[in-house]
């Protein structure tokens, strides 16, 4: 009787991890969306545009992408998209429909209503960067016209911050020299313009330098400063040792108001809040000049005493 | 006024007066041998302080998390017992209930007895002694604790003059009457404190209206004294303490443990002393149905403060409830409400209950339980810290009171004790003026 019971119990519980092991694979994908292909020009733009929407929207829960051979990471529990195994299994049609109809089961919800269908191939554009077998098909729309940019090789030296407060902008100039040494422009340089924030720094964005090697953005207006009314500005350079900071003059100073100003319950005894002070004082007072009135009584009922 | 009237008057008071002032006189071997006993106990008391002074708070249960323990809950129930004062002088007094004259002396003393000790435990907890001053030094008016402080001071001092003014004619009496029947030192004694009463109508006058007035101000004094050391508690968030009606809570729970120290008292001193004649069969039914009365409110507030928290179950407080339902502190919680209140209550409200013998085992059981309960509203709060408790000695989880702390916990007590027996012993524990006025005596006489 007891094997049965045993016996019963462990089908139901196989029966019931199968069932979640199913559920887990089971993306409701069609073999037609399978198949279906990049439908954006695999270019540049694309991907940095994908990489963009990435940060947003999945690096919360996907974290790095780091190309590994093998996904050997335990936690978070949403998959490294970086690992080539799942690059190779996956056409870009079943990711774009992972991503459009996510699997609530597993986790992954879904963004077909909060990212427009080309954002979602923006998203596959960018992942496909991290393949490097990957084939982008040929008939993936117009690729735009004109010469791929150029790509800068030479070294960046230094960069020079400074933000202008009238115009509200931060222009980050580059200092470099090419392959041979000799002073060169850093064009098409991508630059990260931060600002330093409580725990961290926030960024205002990753701009390309132009002709004149020099990136530009925009700084948030009453931005709150330090209480000396500073920001601390910040540039980077990817794959470069290049960076700067610089404390300015800029946004909303900051007042700090000490909690121990004023008169609180929290505070020392000189810092009584008057009401309190008044309360105690007035209620010790009358009940004491009662105390001591009655003390006198005493007094008076031996000044009647038989002399 | 007939000289029949007169002759009968004064009968009457000379058997009254000889009545009470009996116990004063007499010596009792079991007086003698009770007062050795709490004196010896105090002794070893002392000795068990001693260790404490000299090792520190170390030798005791306390810990970082639980550091209020026996002491503190030991300080409640002072302030708790100390309230009977109020209850039956002023309160029950002033609403102009004559059966309480007999009784209302023990209950003062009671009551100083008490609130004195109240203070003393205090200075037990601390683990400087040294540093008492700078509690007055360094004093914030924000401070709950100066609140009470401030507040205990008041009540010894009220309840000081409460006990001495309606002793003045009786000390007058005493003064008249006892010399020769005892020690110089004790004759001088109540000579110096009779203030030279004679008992003329306009000393009488100023009694009467000092004492009406001091009874009117004890009332809001008793009632914050009690208030203010339930806010001791109450005026933080912990699970257990974080309640709005500890107020209340703590002040009919000091009525019931109050009658139960009453009638405990009332029990022993008319056994001792023979005064079946004086505190009668109709005292202890009448102290018994104001015990069932402030048990029945006290029962009332018990349901407020645990059903409210059990029904919502906040994580907190969930913690705190199973702990004393059904966790470590459930048998100690159940046996102190079912001794202290339940059964009081049940026993009270039949007639055959409500006699000399089991109106001094319920007052025990209320005593009792009162010490317990006021151990599970200190003690399971602390245990329950908010702050994650990780990484310390296994100790330090639980409290568990070391013998050293009982045995200082009980000689302090004990000193209580002693007190309210040298004061039943060196004064006429039933005013003989107020019960000669009650008996038709004209007391506003020199007698």
């Amino acid at each position: 009787m007891k094997n049965t019971y045993k016996i019963i119990g462990l089908m139901s519980l196989g029966l019931l991890m199968m069932s979640h092991l199913q559920a887990q694979t089971d993306w409701g994908i069609t073999a037609e969306q399978k198949a279906e292909e990049l439908k954006i020009p695999f270019t540049e733009q694309n991907q940095e545009a994908g990489l963009a929407i990435f940060e947003k929207s999945c690096k919360a829960c996907h974290s790095k992408t780091e190309i590994v051979p093998k996904n050997q990471r335990q936690l978070p529990l949403a998959p490294n998209l970086g690992c080539q195994v799942f690059q190779s299994t996956h056409t870009d049609g079943e990711i774009f429909w992972k991503i459009t109809n996510g699997h609530i089961a597993s986790g992954m919800p879904p963004y077909g209503t909060s990212l427009s269908d080309d954002d979602r191939w923006k998203i596959v554009s960018y992942l496909r960067t991290l393949y490097a077998d990957y084939q982008p098909p040929t008939n993936a729309g117009e690729v735009p016209a004109g010469p791929p940019a150029e790509k800068f090789t030479g070294t960046i030296k230094s960069i020079a911050l400074s933000l202008d407060a009238q115009t509200h902008k931060i222009t980050a100039k580059l200092d470099a020299v090419d392959a041979e040494g000799n002073p060169a422009k850093a064009k098409n340089v991508k630059v990260s313009i931060y600002i330093k924030r409580q725990f961290g720094s926030l960024l205002l964005g990753t701009i390309k330098t132009n002709d004149n090697s020099v990136a530009v953005v925009e700084c948030p207006v009453e931005i709150p400063a330090d209480t000396n009314g500073n920001i601390t500005i910040s540039a980077a350079v990817a794959n470069s040792s290049a960076y700067t900071s610089k404390e300015v003059k800029y946004g909303k100073k900051l007042v700090w108001k000490n909690p121990l100003d004023g008169n609180h319950l929290w505070a020392v005894s000189a810092k009584t809040p008057l009401w309190l002070k008044i309360t105690y004082l007035s209620v010790v007072l009358i009940v004491w000049l009662v105390i001591f009135w009655s003390i006198f009584q005493l007094y008076r009922i031996y000044s009647l005493r038989e002399r | 006024m007939s000289d029949i009237k007169n002759i009968d008057q004064k009968a009457t008071f000379e058997k009254i007066r000889e009545d009470l002032l009996r116990p004063i006189k007499t010596r009792y071997w079991g007086y003698n041998a009770w007062i050795v006993g709490l004196i010896v106990f105090i002794v070893i008391a002392f000795w068990a302080y001693s260790i404490q002074l000299n090792k520190g708070l170390v030798v005791t249960g306390m810990r970082d998390y639980v550091s209020w323990g026996l002491y503190i809950a030991s300080f409640i129930f002072f302030v708790a017992v100390a309230l009977v004062g109020m209850l039956i002088s002023a309160v029950v007094g002033l609403l102009g209930q004559k059966w309480i004259i007999p009784v209302g002396r023990i209950a003062e003393m009671i009551a100083l007895a008490f609130v004195m000790m109240a203070g003393i435990v205090i200075v037990v907890d601390m683990g400087r002694p040294d540093r008492l001053l700078n509690v007055f030094l360094h004093f914030r008016f924000q401070s709950p604790i100066f609140w009470d402080v401030t507040v205990v001071t008041t009540y010894v001092v009220i309840s000081f003059l409460l006990l001495f003014l309606p002793l003045l004619p009786d000390l007058g009496i005493m003064r008249n009457h006892l010399k020769g029947d005892v020690p110089k030192w004790k004759w001088n004694l109540y000579n110096i404190l009779s203030l030279g009463w004679v008992g003329t109508p306009n000393q009488y006058k100023i009694l009467h209206k000092t004492i009406r007035v001091l009874l009117i101000l004890i009332v809001p004094v008793a009632l914050s004294i009690h208030t203010v050391t339930s806010w001791l508690s109450a005026l933080t968030l912990r699970s257990g303490w974080d309640s709005t009606i500890f107020g209340p809570y703590y002040v009919t729970g000091a009525f019931v443990a109050g009658s139960g120290a009453v009638l405990v008292a009332m029990y022993f001193i008319r056994r001792g002393y023979s005064l079946q004649e004086y505190i009668t069969e109709y005292h202890f039914d009448k102290m018994g149905k104001l015990m069932v009365l402030t048990a029945l409110v006290y029962l009332y507030f018990n349901l407020n403060e645990f059903l409210v928290p059990a029904f919502k179950m906040k994580t907190a407080d969930s913690h705190h409830i199973h702990t004393l339902f059904t966790g470590s502190y459930a048998t100690m919680f159940w046996l102190t409400q079912t001794f202290g209140l339940i059964l009081p209550i049940i026993l009270g409200l039949f007639k055959k209950m409500r006699k000399p013998f089991p109106m001094m085992l319920i007052g025990v059981s209320l005593v009792v339980g009162a010490f317990f309960k006021r151990v599970i509203i200190v003690v399971p709060t602390l245990i329950h810290a908010y702050l994650p408790m990780q990484n310390i000695p296994k100790e330090f989880h639980e409290y568990n009171p070391t013998g050293i702390e009982i045995t200082i916990t009980l000689g302090v007590i004990a000193i209580a004790v002693l007190i309210v027996s040298i004061l039943a012993k060196l004064f006429p524990v039933i005013p003989i003026w107020e019960v000669a006025h009650e008996k038709g005596v004209d007391i506003e006489k020199d007698l």
